[in-house]
């Protein structure tokens, strides 16, 4: 690791691992959800109001909390075939500058979903439906996922370019789940 | 400037960024978003105007992905990823491998056609080919090995029966599938139902004549099963039946849409896990990690894909390639041969969620100016998918396999092992090709 404290660093992963966790209890709720919703409709014949809506919101938070630590893991797929021959060095140069296309792309995503959300709030806006579900909430679990992953980047790409510096690929993970 | 051009240069570039190591999700995202940019800032005969183009390019980017994962049908995903992974903690998928092992104990490599037999009936709980690679090379190749089995057979028949994952419903390319071509998930389904079962067919039969042949490669395992083993063994296997009939069955039977399908099976799995008391709290939090870790990976691509596809129709470049198509005169067997090659060998490349957002948009208009039916056409499509699982350089399967059997068996020794099952693939692919009843008998009469 370059310049990141250890302490800072740690905060960043367990941030990253309850994200993951959160989201994994998310997605239960969303099958909890569908089913309340199905025996509703066949007992009472009365299903769960705005299921579709509640189930579709809840897949946003399912996959953006996450991000941060896929990235962590080297999860995000690329091809890697063709830069296998490369030495560490040029390895680690390829990853920071892959990273920092991903920075630019989900960090362009997340600002203009949250550049949004102000004038969301001040008006009130909510989705149709009985419920009236507010837009902003999950458009705020959006952008903090966003936020956390794009710090993650931020690291992934000073690790890439002390990769490329040093020689030494010192924060690899056990093994590299996106990699094909 | 032209809109085809700007098609052109971006799909090059695209490329390129692929491969320099820039994930795919940046890669399709980055140039459609800098190609949708210039299309509206540079119209043809007009000068460069980028004050027309931040607008429309701004507001594809934050509507977009926002409003496409925000979709009820594509959160199917998550929840069938969910519902194979429970399934696994429950060792529900060790159940059926034992069976088949069981019963297929006498035939020429029976403990290896048991594991494919084991992926396929994975595969009807689990809608991802390198989880059913990954989930049975655990619990079979080690078994194989201590047989005395040859490397390549124990690996190669993993890795290509692993490809079920994805053919068999339910099956997460199927879903992304109906999502970006518009058509019915559920007829899908079925339409994959016979060339499943056809593939795992043809596999059987190639383990089988490998065994006859080279009997020293699958040698019979010494062991006495008692019949009362072997009904036993078939008895342990109702959890995953059960699992079937309520997703597809619920589907069939109209009960619910394969979205909620998806839900109701991993809250069915879950629940019979606790009941039988073979799922913990450390198992339930390991498989939702799992969910939620795969379902990211491939919706990071599949929200760039969205932006993707918009822009190839901003484009114009699949009209182009079809009026192109049209002027050449091909004949339809033609065009079909052109695509099967061209999938064939992006499948050698690149993963199978990356290449249906990246060719959709261009095939889908081609096959449809033809009359040709699209529920077909998807299971003509993910069977080379499959395909391009388990072909070199790159195949995802035979790399999950090679993670698993770390340095006791070689790489190129895995991809020896699949080079038998390619032969058959290739007949199974005439076959749903030359014969699109195969696919659409079963959506017909159950529909």
């Amino acid at each position: 690791m370059i310049a990141i404290p250890k302490g800072l660093h740690k905060a960043q992963s367990l941030v990253e691992n309850a994200a993951l966790v959160l989201a994994g209890i998310v997605l239960l709720a969303m099958g909890g959800i569908i089913v309340g919703s199905i025996l509703g409709r066949v007992l009472f014949l009365r299903p769960l109001p705005d299921d579709l809506l509640m189930v579709g919101l809840l897949n946003v938070a399912v996959i953006v909390l996450p991000l941060a630590y896929v990235e962590r893991m080297r999860g995000h797929i690329t091809v890697t075939v063709t830069t296998d021959w490369l030495g560490t060095r040029a390895k680690g140069a390829l990853r920071a500058f892959g990273a920092f296309a991903m920075a630019i792309f989900f960090g362009g995503i997340g600002f203009m979903i949250v550049r949004r959300m102000p004038d969301e709030i001040t008006k009130g806006a909510y989705y149709d439906g009985v419920l009236q579900i507010p837009t902003w909430p999950m458009k705020a679990v959006f952008g903090l996922a966003i936020t956390l992953f794009f710090l993650r980047l931020l690291v992934s790409i000073a690790q890439g370019l002390h990769t490329a510096i040093t020689g030494i690929d010192e924060d690899a993970p056990a093994s590299a789940h996106g990699e094909i | 400037m032209d809109p085809l051009v700007v098609g052109l240069v971006t799909l090059i570039i695209t490329l390129v960024l692929l491969a320099i190591r820039v994930p795919i999700a940046a890669a399709l995202g980055i140039s459609a978003s800098v190609g949708v940019f210039i299309i509206f800032a540079w119209r043809p005969g007009a000068e460069f105007m980028p004050q027309f183009a931040w607008r429309p390019t701004l507001s594809l980017i934050a509507n977009g992905p926002y409003d496409f994962l925000k979709s009820y049908s594509l959160a199917t995903v998550p929840l069938f990823v969910l519902m194979g992974h429970l399934a696994y903690e429950a060792g529900f998928t060790t159940d059926i491998y034992r069976a088949a092992r069981l019963w297929l104990a006498r035939l020429p490599g029976g403990v290896a056609m048991a594991s494919v037999v084991g992926c396929g009936g994975f595969s009807a709980i689990t809608g991802s080919s390198v989880a059913c690679a990954a989930a049975m090379g655990r619990i079979a190749i080690p078994e194989m090995l201590k047989f005395g089995y040859s490397k390549s057979l124990a690996t190669g028949s993993v890795a290509i029966g692993g490809t079920l994952g994805s053919l068999i419903p339910p099956s997460i390319l199927f879903i992304l599938y109906g999502v970006f071509a518009e058509q019915s998930i559920a007829r899908l389904f079925m339409a994959a139902i016979i060339p499943g079962l056809l593939s795992l067919f043809a596999y059987l039969v190639v383990i089988y004549i490998w065994a006859s042949l080279r009997p020293e490669s699958a040698p019979r395992p010494q062991e006495t099963i008692s019949t009362a083993d072997r009904w036993r063994s078939l008895g342990q296997c109702w959890s995953i039946v059960v699992l079937f009939v309520i997703v597809i069955g619920g589907i069939y039977a109209g009960f619910f849409t394969p979205s909620e399908a998806a839900g109701v099976g991993a809250i069915a799995a879950l629940v019979l896990g606790l009941a039988l008391r073979r799922l913990t709290l450390a198992k339930i939090v390991s498989a939702l990690r799992e969910s939620v870790f795969q379902s990211s990976m491939i919706f990071a691509i599949a929200l760039a894909g969205k932006i993707y596809v918009s822009f190839i129709a901003l484009t114009g470049l699949s009209n182009a390639i079809g009026d192109w198509i049209a002027a050449s005169q091909l004949s339809m067997v033609m065009v079909l041969a052109l695509i099967v090659l061209f999938y064939l060998l992006l499948g050698m490349f690149l993963d199978p969620i990356g290449i249906i957002l990246l060719t959709l948009p261009l095939t889908i208009p081609i096959v449809d100016s033809y009359g040709l039916s699209l529920i077909w056409f998807g299971v003509l499509v993910i069977k080379l998918l499959e395909i391009g699982l388990v072909t070199p350089p790159i195949g995802l399967n035979v790399f999950v396999i090679k993670s698993i059997v770390g340095d006791k068996v070689r790489l190129e020794t895995i991809f020896v092992g699949i080079g038998l099952f390619l032969l058959a693939e290739i007949v199974v692919l005439g076959l749903i090709a030359g014969f699109p009843i195969l696919s659409l008998w079963l959506p017909g009469v159950l529909m």
